[in-house]
């Protein structure tokens, strides 16, 4: 257990760059990291008080059902399918494929150990969520219940244990599809067709399940409670251990939990050595004749290898493209059934309203979920000394880590916008600005990104994950991003005397004179931060 | 070719890696800088090629200033790191090709020099292949390969001949002298005394930043080895 500890102590020590801040004697990066930590605390407690309002309208929908019960099993679904969705990409990365593989498996330890310490650290990094989730809705629980110790201390111990089965899940899924990609010549790109299908494949069940809810409203917390239980059995065990205080479920949901994660680490680590030959293992044909070449120029020869390292990633892909997937999927579900019952699939009430009016915002939200240029400066890692060394202004390279963002976006935007256009039939302002405006705000999304990343470089990883989901810039920059367009749709919510279509109209203006500001802090500024890396 | 004046470089934390070098680098020079562990051969090298940001001094590439313009001065020359970080993600071709286009090498003329010296280190059949696949060894020599596809007036090579094997070293040797011969200067570090001594018309030798000896290879060591005279010097306090 202490080797397991310490092999996960290493790995933790990387998370948003904590040892570089414990050892750093440069002022500004302490400073850095101390904003860092106070705007995670804010954006944490936010977080936190979001769930708390959203736990407590779902409670009050329970209370008038008459099964206040239901909250705390739906919340563990929640809870659970975020896990499993957020760790699947993760598992070539941290589980398997990692950089220091070699150096790890040479030192005094049990590949068992290896297999724990990693899979400790996929848990470490889901627990924060199960507790973001998990504690406000037990807050809420226990508001309207007023439940003895026992649920207290029951509470605890299962919330602890949440995480297991969806990690096992995930894992599983995970290493099917990274095994089936390594099979192929092209392994991140099967990798992410393999990763997209599932994701399809799960929004599409998820969509499809949510009409049988609509249809079922006559017994709805009935219903719906069935339903909960045979998506994921393991809730029912959860339920009837906290609401019923069963003991036998409680043992059973235990023995489950840790067993099947137990049991799961130990198969685990019978193929490790196998499985990571499989993904380290490069083919190499070594045939290779001489060939005429094609030139290009400085920004094309950025841009080409730009393009080349994003799609050799599946992780970057699928971490930076599910906003754009989303807004896909929206734009086209938007077209086939229109915004009232798009409604009620989303189960977001006045989005119907929302899309209608401020559509160009709408589009706008998903920009902030698909930065890549918020790690792209990170993500040159080791390499980093090239893009110093050559005669290239900083600038022409950041223009082609944005070129790429934008090769991402203004695609998906162009096709979205004109699916909302068929649909809502809007004036021609307002076609304009259902084009115009998410396209200042991918150039925003793709430039706040570099700025950010300059601002806050991890150059020193061994995983991609610490950089493209444990790192200060790439969170920022997804939440500024989001935050620009929140302000605007907020106002646009609660100052209704305000018409949609100037709140569009000023905030296009003010982001596209931010952009211009940004391009020169770039040009100036961002080239002397650039060579200072 | 290459003028270093008073050159100093303090890291963050007061640590002092540098302390005011002035050396020069003539064309047809292959000049060996060498000193132990973290004598500040790195930091010096990092800094010529405009990697390292330093505050005092000024560093002089053909005449011009890193510091001012250092666009200028990366266009003359040429960089091999101690470590052949580079894209794994890429052909051994395609990171050539992307080289010659960022120093803007004529098509024919790329071609004409990467067959060449692939050939010469005998990689010209691993080029099609991913870098990932590539030995520490094959990475170093597509490094040089892509630091001489441009002909670069100044060279400079950070240990360049640590993970080369014996032939690929005595290729780049050969190689290293008749670009100098074409008057082109080498500035390299290197703890290997045994080529210092036998490839470089001069050394410099520091010690905790600051220059001890430096001149011509010769007369610098006198009658003695190089390797007698470094270990006098490090160990003369």
């Amino acid at each position: 257990m202490t080797k397991i500890w310490i092999l996960l102590k290493i790995q933790l020590l990387n998370f948003f760059g904590v040892n570089k801040m414990l050892h750093t004697k440069d002022i500004k990066e302490k400073q850095k990291f101390i904003f860092f930590a106070i705007s995670a605390t804010i954006g944490l407690v936010g977080c936190s008080l979001l769930s708390y309002l959203y736990s407590n309208s779902m409670a009050s929908a329970f209370v008038m059902l008459g099964d206040i019960g239901m909250l705390l099993p739906i919340m563990l679904v929640s809870t659970s399918a975020m896990v499993l969705f957020t760790t699947i990409y993760k598992v070539s990365g941290i589980l398997f494929g990692y950089k220091d593989y070699d150096m790890i498996i040479a030192l005094p330890v049990t590949v068992r150990q290896i297999v724990g310490s990693r899979i400790l650290l996929l848990y470490s990094m889901n627990i924060v969520f199960t507790f973001l989730i998990m504690v406000p809705a037990g807050a809420v629980f226990a508001i309207h219940t007023a439940p003895g110790l026992a649920f207290y201390l029951i509470f605890i111990l299962t919330i602890l244990l949440i995480p297991l089965v969806p990690i096992i899940i995930a894992t599983v899924i995970g290493a099917i599809i990274t095994m089936i990609a390594a099979k192929f010549k092209h392994i991140s790109f099967i990798s992410i067709i393999l990763s997209l299908a599932f994701l399809f494949g799960i929004m599409y069940l998820s969509m499809n399940s949510s009409k049988v809810t609509e249809a079922q409203i006559i017994d709805m917390a009935k219903s719906l409670s069935e339903k909960i239980y045979r998506v994921y059995p393991l809730s029912k065990l959860f339920s009837e251990a906290l609401v019923d205080y069963n003991l036998n479920s409680l043992l059973l949901y235990v023995l489950i939990s840790l067993g099947s994660f137990i049991i799961f680490t130990m198969f685990i680590s019978i193929n490790y050595r196998a499985i990571n030959t499989l993904l380290t293992t490069t083919r190499s044909k070594s045939n290779y004749k001489m060939k005429a070449l094609v030139s290009s120029s400085q920004f094309g020869a950025l841009y080409k290898r730009e393009i080349k390292r994003y799609f050799n990633s599946s992780f970057y892909v699928m971490n930076t493209s599910i906003g754009m997937i989303m807004l896909l999927i929206l734009s086209i579900t938007f077209l086939v059934v229109g915004a009232g019952p798009l409604e009620q699939i989303l189960e977001m009430p006045g989005f119907a309203e929302l899309i209608t009016k401020a559509a160009p915002l709408v589009v706008s939200v998903f920009l902030g979920m698909s930065c890549t240029t918020g790690s792209s400066i990170s993500l040159e890692g080791k390499h980093i000394w090239i893009a110093k060394s050559i005669p290239v202004h900083a600038i022409t390279i950041f223009l082609s880590k944005i070129a790429v963002n934008l090769t991402l976006t203004v695609p998906v935007i162009l096709v979205s916008s004109t699916l909302l256009i068929i649909k809502l039939h809007p004036s021609l302002f307002e076609i304009i600005m259902l084009y115009i405006t998410p396209l200042v705000y991918a150039v925003f999304s793709a430039t706040v990104g570099i700025i950010i990343n300059l601002l806050f470089p991890i150059l020193e990883w061994k995983s991609e994950v610490t950089v493209l989901k444990q790192s200060i810039a790439s969170i920022l920059s997804m939440l500024v991003g989001l935050a620009s367009v929140a302000i605007p749709i907020m106002i646009a919510i609660f100052l209704k005397d305000i018409s949609i279509s100037f709140i569009v109209l000023g905030t296009t203006v003010i982001i596209a004179l931010i952009n211009m500001a940004m391009y020169g802090y770039l040009k100036t500024k961002g080239e002397i931060k650039f060579r200072a890396l | 070719m290459l003028q270093i004046q008073n050159f100093s470089k303090t890291y963050k934390g007061g640590k002092k890696a540098v302390d005011n070098l002035t050396l020069e680098v003539k064309a047809g020079d292959i000049y060996g800088f060498i000193g132990h562990n973290g004598a500040g051969k790195t930091t010096t090298i990092r800094a010529i090629v405009g990697a390292q940001e330093f505050e005092s001094g000024d560093i002089f590439i053909n005449g011009i200033s890193i510091k001012d313009n250092p666009l200028e001065c990366k266009k003359i020359l040429a960089f091999i790191p101690d470590n052949p970080d580079i894209y794994e993600y890429l052909t051994g071709i395609q990171y050539l090709n992307f080289i010659a286009d960022i120093f803007m090498v004529d098509v024919k003329e790329r071609e004409t020099l990467i067959k060449e010296y692939a050939d010469r280190f005998e990689l010209t059949v691993n080029l099609g292949d991913l870098v990932a696949s590539y030995s520490h060894g094959m990475k170093q020599k597509l490094v040089i390969i892509s630091a001489l596809i441009h002909k670069p007036k100044l060279l400079i090579l950070d240990e360049p001949f640590v993970g080369l094997d014996p032939k690929a070293a005595h290729t780049l040797k050969t190689i290293m002298r008749e670009i100098c011969a074409n008057g082109s200067a080498i500035f390299f570090s290197t703890h290997v005394l045994d080529v210092a001594e036998k490839l470089c018309t001069k050394i410099a030798i520091i010690k905790a930043g600051k220059l001890i000896t430096y001149g011509e290879t010769n007369k610098v060591k006198g009658d003695n080895s190089l390797e007698n005279l470094f270990m006098e010097l490090i160990d003369n306090d």
